[in-house]
C-alpha cells in the first residue's frame, strides 16, 4: 500500500475498526498512566489483561464484521432470551463484589451479564421493531416490555447506571420506528414526575450518591471524596494538561477507581481541555459515522441497529464524562474502549463490528 | 415524519448535548483552572520548615556569650509500621513509662510524613546508640536541631535574654513579619530586641505526598541560613569583675563609655540562669525563678524605678549655674535644717557657709533647698527634661521604664492637689515623687563627665559586618562653664577628706569623680545607696552608676566601686 489514495480508501473501508484502534491506543496509554505509582507501573498484570482483552476484542470485531448483519435477525430473539436467563442466573449464583451481585464466574472466566444484555437488547429491539412495515402501538409495547424486563433484573443486582442505558436506546429506537415526538416528550416528563416516588425504591448507597451529587461537601471524605477529587483532577488539567504520566491527582493516588470508571479524569488531567475535547470529538465522529449508516441503510433493521448502537455509545460516553466532571450523579458507567474491563471492551467491539458489517453491505451496494 | 428527518433530529440532539458538555469542561478546565490547580497542589505539596541556627552573640572582644549546639530528639516515624514496638524499645532505652511516650506522640503528631518527637534532649551517647539500632527499628529516628547555649548563664542573662517557642499573643502581632507557630523567638534582652537579625532564615523542604499523606518524593530543599552574629559593646572581663563584686547584694551596676554611650558592663543582682528558660528545660527550676519575691528576672538597671536621692544634685547644680541663679562664688548658710510652714527639712550636718563645689562634695541638703526655691519647680522640670529625667534613654533593650518626673501638671492630674513649696524642696534633693532608673542616673553622670552631651546608651555594636549602632549625642543645652564647676564639685566629693565619696580617694593611681546618694525608700525599710560618677577624673573613660537596693548608705556603693576599680587596675583594664 504505497499509494496514499489506496491506503485512505482502505482506512475508510474499515473505518469502524480504525476508529476502535485509535480509541484502544488512547485507552492503553491512559491505563498505563493510571496504573503507575511512585514512577513505577504497579498492577502490571492488569495492563497485560487489558492487552489480551483488546486482542480478543479485535478478533470479535473481525468475526462480527465478516458476518452479514441479516444473520442476526434469525437469532435475535433467542439471543435476547439467553441474556435474560443469564441475568436471572446472576441474581442466583453471581459473585458479590462491592455489595452488588453483577458478575458470573464461569470457571475462572468472569463476566458481567448486564453488559451482554445491552447488546442483545440492541439487536433484539432492532429486530422486533423492524418486523412491522409501519408504526404500530402493539410492537411499540413489545419493545417497551423488552427494555423493562432486563432493566428490572439489573436494578435488582443492583446496578442503576447499566439499567438506565435501556431508556435512551429504547427511546431512540422508538423514535426512528415512528413514535410521535409528543409521546416521547410526554413519557420523559412523566418519568421525571414519578422520580420522587422512585426515590423509595433506590438502595441506600444510591440515595447517598444522589444527595452527594447535589452537594459534594456533604461528605467530603466519603462519598463526596471521589467526585471532589475527580473535579480537581479535571479542572487542574487546564488547557494543555500536566503531561502524560505527570498528573499529580492520578499518580499520587488521589483518584479512586481511576483505571475504570474515572479514567476520563486521568485523561483530562494529563492532556487537558485539548485532550478532553479530542476524545469527545472522537466519540462524536463515531456517532456521526454510525448515523450516516442509519441514513443510508437499505432496510429498517439496519437503520434501527445503527441508531441503537450509536445511542449505546453516546449514552455511555456522555454520562461517563458528565459524571466524572460532576455534572450528573455518579452512576457506574464505563467510558467505552478507554475504561479498564474486558466485558465492556468486547461488547463495544462487538457493536463496532455490527456497524462495520452494515457498512460493508452498504458500500458493496454502491 | 420521514426517517431521515428523524435521524437528523437525533443527530442534532446528540451534537447539542456534546456542545453543552464541552462548555462545562471549558468552564472547569479553562475558566476555573487556577482554582482547581491550586487545590491539586494543596493536595500533594507539603512543606516542612527546617529551623535556622540563631546568630552567635559575642562580646566587644569577640568572645562568645551565646552560641548553638546540637540537641538530639527521639522521634517516631508515623509512616513506618510497628509503632508499638518502637514505644516498647524507647521506654526501655530512655527509662520512661511507655504511656508518657504515647501521650507525647499523640500531642505532637502533625502529619503522616513528619516524624513525631516523643522525647526531647537526649544525651549524645544515647543518640548514637539509637542511631546504631536504627537498622533494626527503622521506625525510630533521632532528630537534630540547633539548641541555644549561654555559657555564662546568670552573668549575662539580663543583657542577653533567652529563646523559647513563640506565644500566642506575640504570634498574632508578628505573623505578618513571617513568624509562625512553633518558631523559637527571643524573649527579653538582646535576644528579643535583635530577634529579626539573630533568627536567620528557616529552610524549607517541599515534598510530594500521596493520598494517604505518605512521602513520595522530594520536590525541593532550601537549606536554612544562620542568623547574623551580634557583637556587643559589653566587655566580658569587666562584666565578670562587676558581677563578682555585686553578687549577693540586690542592686545594679552599669559602666558605660561617657562619650559614645557604649555600655561596657551591666550587672544586676539577683540574676538568673537563662539556660533554664530554653525549651526542654526543667520546669520546676523555672517556676522557682518566676515565683522568687526578689524578682531575679527584673533588669533593674533599666526597669527598676527608685528615688535618685542626692545624685539628683548634679542636675540641680548644673541648672542653677546655667540659669545664672548662682555662680561659683555664691554661698548659702547651712544651719543643719530649714523650716518651711512648720515642717523641718533636715540636712546631714551643719555645714555652715558653703559654695556649690563644697555643697556637692558634702551633699548639703540646705544648699540645694535654696537652689530649688530660687529655681522653682518649673525651671527644675525644664532642666530635668533636657537631661532625660522621666524619659527612656532609648537603650537597645526591651522593657526600659521611663521613670517619673513630677511637676505641677502631673500632681494636679494624678493627685488632684496643687504643688507645694515642700514638694520643691524634696525634688531638689532627689526625693519625693521623683523616680529614676539606674541607667538614667548613669547618663546624668555621663553628661557631667563629657561636659554637656546627652548620649544614647547601647549594648549592640555590630550585626554581622554592619554597624547597627553608632554614638548619638545631643547637646543638653547647659553651658560648658556650668559643667566645669559641677565637675569640680564631683572631684571634691572624692578628694575632700570630708567628701561623701572620700573612700574612693584611696584607690591607687586612678582618680574618681562622682556624687553619692542615700535615698529614702519605703517607710521602715533601709535607704537605697547610690554612687554615680566617672573615672579617671581628669580624662574620663568610664562613667559608672552603682545602685544598692535597700543598701542602707551610699558608703557601701562607694566601697563596692572601689573594689571594682582595684580589680580593673589589677586586670590592666584602666
Amino acid at each position: 500500500m504505497h499509494n496514499p489514495g489506496l491506503m485512505m480508501r482502505f482506512i475508510y473501508k474499515y473505518r469502524f475498526f480504525f476508529i476502535g484502534v485509535v480509541f484502544s491506543v488512547i485507552g492503553m496509554l491512559m491505563l498505563y498512566s493510571a496504573l503507575q505509582y511512585k514512577g513505577k507501573v504497579i498492577y502490571q498484570s492488569l495492563l497485560y489483561k487489558q492487552l489480551i482483552w483488546t486482542l480478543i476484542s479485535w478478533c470479535v470485531f473481525w468475526i462480527i464484521a465478516s458476518i452479514d448483519y441479516h444473520y442476526w435477525k434469525g437469532i435475535a430473539v433467542p439471543f435476547y432470551l439467553f441474556s435474560i436467563i443469564l441475568l436471572v442466573l446472576v441474581l442466583i449464583v453471581g459473585d458479590v463484589r462491592y455489595g452488588a451481585q453483577r458478575w458470573l464466574n464461569l470457571g475462572g472466566f468472569i463476566f458481567q451479564p448486564s453488559e451482554f444484555a445491552k447488546i442483545s437488547f440492541v439487536i433484539g429491539v432492532s429486530y422486533i421493531l423492524s418486523i412491522p412495515r409501519r408504526f404500530s402501538w402493539g410492537w411499540t409495547l413489545v419493545g417497551v416490555a423488552m427494555a423493562f424486563l432486563p432493566m428490572l433484573l439489573i436494578l435488582k443486582e443492583p446496578d442503576l447506571g447499566t439499567a438506565l442505558v435501556f431508556f435512551p436506546i429504547l427511546t431512540a429506537a422508538l423514535f426512528v420506528f415512528g413514535l410521535n415526538l409528543r409521546w416521547i416528550i410526554s413519557a420523559i416528563v412523566a418519568g421525571l414526575a414519578i422520580m420522587p416516588f422512585a426515590w423509595h425504591f433506590l438502595k441506600d448507597y444510591q440515595k447517598k450518591r444522589l444527595l452527594v451529587f447535589l452537594n459534594p461537601d456533604l461528605d467530603p471524605l466519603g462519598a463526596g471524596y471521589t467526585i471532589t477529587q475527580s473535579r480537581i483532577a479535571i479542572g487542574s488539567g487546564g488547557i494543555w494538561g500536566k503531561g502524560w504520566l505527570s498528573g499529580t491527582q492520578n499518580k499520587l493516588n488521589f483518584l479512586p477507581e481511576r483505571h475504570t470508571d474515572f479514567i476520563f479524569s486521568v485523561l483530562a488531567e494529563e492532556w487537558g481541555f485539548i485532550g478532553a475535547a479530542g476524545i469527545i470529538l472522537l466519540f462524536l465522529l463515531l456517532i456521526v459515522m454510525g448515523l450516516e449508516l442509519a441514513f443510508r441503510a437499505k432496510d429498517r433493521f439496519a437503520t434501527l441497529l445503527a441508531v441503537s448502537i450509536v445511542v449505546y455509545f453516546f449514552f455511555h460516553s456522555f454520562i461517563n464524562i458528565a459524571m466524572t466532571s460532576g455534572f450528573v450523579p455518579v452512576v457506574g458507567l464505563p467510558l467505552p474502549f478507554i475504561s479498564y474491563g474486558g466485558t465492556s471492551l468486547v461488547i463495544s467491539y462487538f457493536a463496532l463490528g455490527l456497524l462495520q458489517s452494515i457498512a460493508n453491505s452498504i458500500d458493496k451496494g454502491l | 415524519m420521514d426517517k431521515r428527518l428523524r435521524i437528523s433530529i437525533l443527530r442534532w440532539t446528540i451534537v447539542g448535548m456534546w456542545i453543552l458538555l464541552l462548555m462545562g469542561l471549558f468552564y472547569l478546565q479553562v475558566l476555573r483552572w487556577q482554582y482547581y490547580y491550586q487545590r491539586s497542589r494543596e493536595n500533594f505539596v507539603r512543606m516542612i520548615p527546617l529551623p535556622a541556627p540563631r546568630g552567635d552573640i559575642l562580646d566587644r572582644k569577640m568572645r562568645v556569650l551565646a552560641y548553638n549546639t546540637l540537641a538530639f530528639d527521639v522521634a517516631i516515624n508515623p509512616q513506618a509500621k510497628d509503632r508499638e514496638v518502637a514505644f516498647k524499645v524507647l521506654a526501655r532505652l530512655l527509662d520512661i513509662p511507655r504511656n508518657r511516650l504515647e501521650k507525647e506522640y499523640n500531642r505532637n503528631y502533625l502529619a503522616p510524613f513528619i516524624p513525631v518527637v516523643v522525647h526531647k534532649d537526649i544525651p549524645k551517647k544515647l543518640a548514637l546508640k539509637i542511631e546504631e539500632i536504627r537498622f533494626i527499628y527503622p521506625q525510630i529516628t533521632v532528630m537534630i536541631r540547633p539548641r541555644r547555649v549561654y555559657p555564662w548563664g546568670e552573668l549575662f542573662s539580663h543583657i542577653l535574654g533567652y529563646v523559647r517557642p513563640i506565644d500566642r499573643e506575640r504570634l498574632r502581632l508578628l505573623k505578618k513579619y513571617g513568624y509562625s507557630r512553633r518558631d523559637e523567638m527571643g524573649y527579653t534582652g538582646v535576644e528579643e530586641e535583635y530577634d529579626p537579625y539573630l533568627k536567620g532564615r528557616p529552610g524549607l523542604v517541599k515534598i510530594a505526598v500521596d493520598s494517604r499523606g505518605r512521602k513520595v518524593e522530594l520536590l525541593s530543599e532550601k537549606l536554612p541560613e544562620k542568623g547574623q552574629s551580634l557583637v556587643l559593646t559589653i566587655d566580658k572581663d569587666l562584666q565578670k569583675i562587676v558581677f563578682n563584686h555585686l553578687k549577693g547584694r540586690n542592686g545594679s551596676v552599669i559602666i558605660m563609655d561617657p562619650f559614645s554611650g557604649e555600655v561596657l558592663a551591666m550587672v544586676n543582682w539577683p540574676s538568673y540562669d537563662n539556660n533554664l528558660f530554653l525549651s526542654g528545660s526543667d520546669d520546676q527550676k523555672k517556676a522557682a525563678i518566676l515565683k522568687d519575691r526578689s524578682f531575679p528576672l527584673l533588669n533593674r538597671a533599666i526597669a527598676g524605678l527608685y528615688p535618685p536621692g542626692s545624685t539628683f544634685k548634679i542636675l540641680m547644680a548644673a541648672a542653677a549655674l546655667d540659669a545664672g541663679i548662682i555662680n561659683v562664688n555664691t554661698r548659702f548658710y547651712c544651719p543643719g535644717f530649714v523650716r518651711l510652714g512648720g515642717v523641718r527639712f533636715g540636712c546631714v550636718h551643719i555645714h555652715q557657709d558653703e559654695n556649690v563645689i563644697e555643697a556637692l562634695a558634702h551633699s548639703c541638703n540646705v544648699f540645694f533647698y535654696n537652689l530649688g526655691v530660687k529655681l522653682g519647680v518649673d525651671n527644675i522640670d525644664l532642666y530635668a527634661d533636657r537631661l532625660g529625667v522621666g524619659k527612656k534613654t532609648g537603650i537597645d533593650l526591651p522593657g526600659e521604664k521611663s521613670g517619673l518626673l513630677p511637676g505641677r501638671k502631673w500632681k494636679q492630674e494624678t493627685l488632684h492637689q496643687g504643688w507645694f513649696e515642700g514638694d520643691t524642696l524634696n525634688l531638689s534633693i532627689g526625693q519625693g515623687y521623683l523616680l529614676m532608673t539606674p541607667i538614667q542616673v548613669l547618663r546624668l553622670g555621663a553628661v557631667a563627665a563629657n561636659g554637656g552631651f546627652m548620649v544614647r546608651p547601647f549594648v549592640v555594636k555590630y550585626s554581622g559586618d554592619y554597624e547597627v549602632n553608632y554614638p548619638v549625642t545631643k547637646d543638653a543645652g547647659i553651658s560648658k562653664e556650668a559643667w566645669g564647676i559641677v565637675g569640680k564639685g564631683l572631684k571634691a566629693a572624692v578628694s575632700f577628706p570630708d567628701g561623701t565619696a572620700h573612700v574612693l580617694y584611696s584607690v591607687d593611681g586612678v582618680k574618681v569623680a562622682g556624687k553619692t546618694g542615700t535615698a529614702q525608700s519605703k517607710p521602715g525599710m533601709p535607704a537605697h545607696g547610690w554612687f554615680v560618677g566617672y573615672f579617671p577624673a581628669e580624662r574620663p573613660k568610664y562613667s559608672v552608676v552603682v545602685f544598692l537596693e535597700y543598701g542602707k548608705s551610699s558608703y557601701y556603693a562607694c566601697e563596692l566601686l572601689k573594689g571594682i576599680i582595684e580589680d580593673m587596675i589589677a586586670r590592666g583594664l584602666i
